[in-house]
């Protein structure tokens, strides 16, 4: 296997790069702040469940 | 959206699933609003400087129960008849990321550590300068705000769609603050409808720290016109200047802007609280006007600012917009507006009271017209 096919392998998992997952892998755990509370949290909190994750925007 | 939720809410009632938001706005309280509005309550995660990289929404992920991400964009009835249907492996274990510091810096609200960071590690790949724009526009919103904190967000932002003009949520920002004509539509309208609508429920609405205004609310179309001096007050500029009572800010979205295209201004007026200075409302509004050289046109001559209802004093900041059409002709250069403000101040609570002006130019950046 080639090095730059390890490295887009690799990219999905490295905090801070911005390439969303593909199907097939997995969500990233990356903390966030959850609206309205006061506090960082990751879709970890949700493991065992499924998860229907919506992005959007209320503009 | 609300049909949506109403059909997962039906799922719930069936299956274990879990319905999370994710979101990529500057102001993200606007989101809480609207859920309340919509009457909708679920977890939403805040992804300002959009972490996960994304360049559209709204997008929909189906996550298994392992963290896998089964399908992007799905249509209901997969959702339904296979997803959920589904029992997906659990893994025994899930590496937690190490969260990027300088992201972390930026969640715990210490905007200068993160814009040092990202000032030093920009890039071509336009990611940083989208970063760096968000905090630069945090701080501005904060109580640490620096001189030039919104224009170097402006600035930044644009460096970002420069490298990648396809990113939709980078190019949200300039729109979200820019020029009326570059908007598909109005962002914030909404805003005055939900309150209201809430109200009318007998609830409070959720409140805002940072208002929508001038660019990201609707308005009737914008007509530019070429300003009279004639209509202005002390044209002679017999007023006394300021030149330390108040804070005058200019920003400029886009910077620059192309020859024959619009910009908008957003003027802000900051009274010097190290001087424990502050408007005096009975007296008289802020008015400010920016004057067009030969050839440009502006949506507005004289300005007045919106004064805080029962309110002897304040001290609040004051924000006064504009958008201004560029001549066609014009080559790349920087064209310095002229402006000036008149308004009532006072300094500390027993302080004399006087009326001042204060004269400032307005930088346009200009790119000539291909």
């Amino acid at each position: 296997m080639t090095s730059s096919v390890l490295l887009a392998l690799m990219l999905p998992w490295m905090a801070s790069v911005a390439e969303p997952p593909s199907v097939g892998q997995p969500f990233p755990l990356l903390e966030f702040p959850l609206l309205g509370e006061d506090r960082l949290t990751t879709l970890e909190e949700f493991e065992g469940t499924k998860v229907l994750l919506i992005q959007f925007a209320s503009w | 959206m609300p049909g949506w939720y109403e059909r997962v809410q039906e799922l719930q009632l069936d299956y274990d699933v879990e319905l999370v938001g994710l979101i990529q706005e500057q102001h993200p309280e606007r989101c809480s609003l609207f859920l309340q509005w919509k009457e909708m309550d679920f977890p939403i995660l805040v992804d300002r400087v959009n972490e996960i990289g994304v360049s559209a929404v709204p997008l929909l992920w189906a996550i298994d129960e392992g963290g896998v991400v089964r399908a992007v964009r799905p249509d209901f009835d997969w959702i339904r008849d296979e997803f959920l249907e589904t029992e997906y492996e659990i893994p025994d274990d899930r590496e937690l990321l190490d969260t990027d510091p300088v992201i972390a810096a930026f969640h715990e609200g210490e905007w200068s550590e993160a814009i040092e960071s990202w000032s030093r590690e920009e890039d071509s790949s336009g990611v940083t300068s989208f970063r760096l724009g968000c905090a630069y526009r945090a701080r501005y919103d904060s109580d640490s705000r620096q001189p030039g904190d919104f224009q170097s967000a402006v600035a930044a932002w644009t460096r970002a769609i420069d490298l990648d003009p396809n990113n939709y949520i980078w190019r949200r920002r300039i729109q979200q603050y820019g020029p009326r004509m570059e908007k598909p539509y109005p962002f914030y309208d909404w805003i005055e409808v939900a309150r209201q609508e809430i109200q009318a429920r007998g609830e409070d609405p959720v409140t805002l720290p940072v208002e929508p205004r001038g660019a990201e609310l609707a308005l009737p179309a914008q007509q530019f016109s070429s300003a009279s001096d004639s209509e202005l007050p002390d044209p002679e500029g017999k007023v006394d200047r300021d030149d330390r009572w108040i804070a005058v800010e200019a920003v400029v979205t886009p910077s620059p802007v192309v020859a024959g295209q619009s910009a908008r201004i957003s003027l802000s007026f900051r009274p010097n609280s190290a001087d424990d200075v502050h408007w005096t409302n009975d007296a008289g509004p802020l008015q400010a006007v920016v004057q067009m050289p030969e050839g440009w046109q502006s949506t507005e001559g004289l300005m007045t600012a919106v004064v805080p209802a029962d309110q002897a004093t304040s001290a609040e900041s004051r924000v006064l917009d504009l958008e201004v059409l560029v001549p066609e002709a014009l080559s790349s250069s920087s064209v310095a507006l002229p402006a000036y403000a008149l308004y009532f101040v006072c300094q500390g609570a027993e302080g004399s009271c006087v009326y001042r002006r204060q004269d400032f130019s307005v930088s346009i950046p200009v790119r000539a017209a291909n």
